[in-house]
Formats: structure tokens, C-alpha cells, sequence
């Protein structure tokens, strides 16, 4: 966990303080987003925790209620 | 307006096109443990299936020459449906990102650091590709030509050095099998290395060559690619035989059998050598793809803060995709290939109706 907070300190340190200086607000609230998003999946890879898989949802999706797949 | 204002010749469009399918040549495990000793017919059946997917894709180019796949969304569909598109496409951009860097964390995890974890060796990998990534598209293609020519060197020398392995044997029985393998081989090949290459509608805008020779040199970059796999899977047939079907990655073990007055070993580092290579460079078009989506998609002036966030979230992504490389192939031979043709061909194609029909793009004022 104290790696995850030393990487996106120096992420933050390299990516917001420019933004800032050059007043782009925009870019700014989209980087901080993004931000959020990855120090949240870091955080829970950290913790072992294992989000349930899209691509499997999307297979049983196509498989089950499409009826599309080889056997 | 252009975010990333570098630009490209022909000549390295063409070499980026080449590079990105022939990174996918060495994994072609997921169709040859389908179509064993025929997996070279189904890539010439796969490579003439994908060409009206090639063909959908120069006709958005010629159309629409200034802009990328994410501002067509907008200007077709308009400023809602076309952001819901483009954040569609945002997220096939992202799923290969991962798959890919998954598949090449995956190898080097496996085959030579096994101690080393894999949140390792991907964040030492992608820490990389976002140095080239922030510098923008130029510094992503500039080596484009020479990874090609080295992966084209490759694959002819160890052609010649297997030749003695080669047996005319391996090719038979031909044409024995169930018809639906062949359509089945045909649909993976035609969208999973060739379909991918709908990911240069993001970046066909930084060409400096005339629109009406995108066509060209997109075109030769394909067939160059599809050359170089074809190559490669009959290579790996007349070597391994029936026996193709057993291995995840035939190459490796085409490679493996090289010896020469017993000096000349190990050759099987070629191997390992070229698919970091040419995943390097799939990854960072990939990776680059995805940043610009999201760029276009928020109307953003500037990508390089993005970066790493991205780099990051795809990292993370790629751990939670599949939960095995085993679920992974059997997803890639059996649904993927119909999820995938949504994504490569059916959306372009109702990009390309609808703007026909809203007669796009309009000419302005004064324009004949």
C-alpha cells in the first residue's frame, strides 16, 4: 500500500502541477478522474481483491442469450 | 482540431501496419490448435475475409481524411450517440491494451522470470511504453520500419535453418475436416490479428501523404503482415505436423528444434527476442489509441497527463480480464471472434450507412 501512495504521488507531482500552472481546468478534472479510477483498481489489486472479469460476462452474454460461439 | 499534431510518412504507416500484424503472428496457438495441419488454409481464407473489413476502413479514411474515429463519431452520429460510440470503442481499445500485455507479461513470467511477479515486469514494460506514448505518434512509429525488417529476417532464417525438419508429410491430410472448422479458423484469423487493424482510424489523421494514397500504403502494410503470419504458419506445419495443436506457442517450438553442427543452438531466443519486440510496438499503438480516445472524448488541447493514469488502469485491467490463459484461448477460438466482428466491422459499417444517408461529411460554403 505505501508503494501505491509513493507511485501516485510522483504521478501527481509529475502530471497535475503543470496543469495547474497553465490553468487547464479541463484537462485537469479528466486527469484527477482518471487518477481516482487507478488508485482505486491499485488499491484493490493490493488488497487481493479481484474484480469479476467483463470479458467473461460479455462471453456468457454472446454464448447464453445471443446464441453465438463454436462449440 | 488536432491534439497530437506529429505526423507520419507512408512509408512508416505502412512498416506500423506491417509491425502491429505480425506482432500477432507469434501467438497463433488460438487457431492452430483449431484447424492443426490446415491452419495455413484458413489464413489465406481469414486474410481474403478480412478484406472487405479493409476496405470499410480506407472508405472512412477517404471520407472523412481530417478526422479520427472518435470525431467521425460526432460528426455522424452527433454529439450524444456519437460520444456513446466512441466510449464503446474506448473500451475494445482498452480490452486489447490489456489482452496484450497480459499475453506478453504472461511469456516473460513464464518462460524466464519466474520469481519475478507480474506487477513487475508489466509496470517496468508499460512504464516504457508511456515514455514513448507521451512523446506522440511519431516517436511511437519511428522504429516501425526497422522491427518489421528484423521480424521479416527472422522468420526467413529460421525458415531456412528448419529446413531440414521440414517434412511435405506434415501437410496431410488435407482438406479432412469438419467444414466448421474452417469457418471457425477463417472467422478468428479475419478478426483477431487482421480486424485489429481498424485501431489506425485513430491515427490515419497524422499522415502527411495525400488521402487518396492512405488506401496504398494501408493496403501493402496488410498484405506484408499477413504475408509474414502466413509464413510463420506454414513454416510451424511443415515442422510440428499434427503436433501443432498441442503447443501454446508453435513458433517457440519450431525454434527450439534448430541445431546446427551442434554450435548453433538455442535459437528459440530469436523467438523470445522478436515477441517483445513487436509486443513493445503493438502495445504503444494500443496504449497511444486509447489515450487519444479518451482525449477526443472530453474535447481535451493536451493527452501527455493522461498518460500514466491509462497506463496504470490497463495494468490493473489486464489482471482481472481473464482469470487464466487457458479460459483466455478458449474465449479467443470460440466467442471473442463474434464479439470482436462487432467491434471491427458492423459498427464501421453503420458509421459508413448512416453517413451516406445524412450525405456526409457536408462540403462548406464555396466548395464545389
Amino acid at each position: 500500500m505505501v508503494y501505491v501512495l509513493i507511485v501516485f504521488t510522483i504521478v501527481g507531482l509529475m502530471d497535475l502541477g503543470d496543469l495547474i500552472k497553465a490553468n487547464k481546468n479541463k484537462e485537469l478534472k479528466v486527469t484527477i478522474f482518471l487518477m481516482i479510477v487507478a488508485f482505486i483498481l491499485s488499491t484493490l489489486y493490493v488488497l487481493d481483491y479481484r474484480l469479476p472479469s467483463i470479458m467473461l460476462a460479455l462471453d456468457k452474454f454472446v454464448r447464453d442469450v445471443l446464441g453465438l460461439g463454436y462449440e | 482540431m488536432k491534439i497530437d499534431k506529429g505526423k507520419i510518412s507512408g512509408i512508416q504507416f505502412m512498416f506500423t501496419v506491417a509491425c502491429f500484424l505480425q506482432s500477432s503472428s507469434l501467438l497463433t496457438s488460438f487457431f492452430t490448435s483449431i484447424t492443426k495441419q490446415d491452419s495455413w488454409i484458413v489464413t489465406i481464407l481469414g486474410f481474403i475475409v478480412s478484406i472487405p473489413s479493409l476496405l470499410i476502413y480506407t472508405y472512412i479514411m477517404k471520407i472523412f481524411p481530417d478526422k479520427n474515429l472518435v470525431e467521425v463519431n460526432d460528426i455522424v452520429f452527433g454529439p450524444i450517440i456519437g460520444k456513446l460510440f466512441s466510449i464503446v470503442y474506448l473500451w475494445f481499445f482498452m480490452t486489447l491494451s490489456s489482452l496484450n500485455i497480459k499475453d506478453l507479461g504472461d511469456f516473460v513470467h513464464k518462460t524466464t522470470m519466474q520469481k519475478t511477479p507480474a506487477i513487475i515486469i508489466l509496470g517496468i514494460f508499460m512504464l516504457l511504453c508511456a515514455w514513448a506514448v507521451r512523446n506522440g505518434i511519431e516517436v511511437v512509429t519511428r522504429y516501425s520500419m526497422f522491427f518489421t525488417l528484423i521480424a521479416i529476417f527472422i522468420v526467413i532464417s529460421t525458415s531456412f535453418l528448419t529446413m531440414n525438419q521440414m517434412k511435405i508429410d506434415n501437410f496431410l491430410p488435407m482438406l479432412n475436416q469438419p467444414r466448421m472448422i474452417y469457418i471457425q479458423g477463417a472467422h478468428i484469423i479475419s478478426t483477431i490479428p487482421f480486424g485489429e487493424v481498424m485501431v489506425f482510424l485513430m491515427i490515419h489523421p497524422n499522415l502527411e501523404i495525400e488521402p487518396k494514397q492512405r488506401r496504398k500504403y494501408y493496403t501493402y502494410g496488410f498484405i506484408i503482415g499477413g504475408l509474414t503470419l502466413l509464413t510463420i504458419v506454414i513454416r510451424d506445419t511443415a515442422v510440428l505436423g499434427n503436433t501443432i495443436k498441442i503447443f501454446a506457442l508453435p513458433p517457440f517450438e519450431t525454434l527450439r528444434l534448430i541445431s546446427i553442427y551442434s554450435g548453433l543452438s538455442r535459437i528459440e531466443v530469436l523467438f523470445a527476442v522478436s515477441l517483445i519486440m513487436l509486443m513493445f510496438f503493438k502495445i504503444c499503438i494500443l496504449y497511444y489509441v486509447t489515450v487519444m480516445s479518451i482525449a477526443y472524448i472530453f474535447n481535451l488541447k493536451s493527452f501527455k497527463s493522461l498518460v500514466i493514469s491509462v497506463g496504470i488502469i490497463i495494468i490493473m485491467y489486464s489482471f482481472s480480464i481473464y482469470p487464466s490463459i487457458i479460459v483466455h484461448m478458449n474465449s479467443a477460438s470460440k466467442t471473442a471472434p463474434f464479439q470482436w466482428f462487432m467491434f471491427e466491422t458492423i459498427l464501421p459499417f453503420i458509421t459508413i450507412i448512416v453517413a451516406k444517408i445524412r450525405k456526409l461529411p457536408k462540403l462548406k460554403k464555396g466548395m464545389i
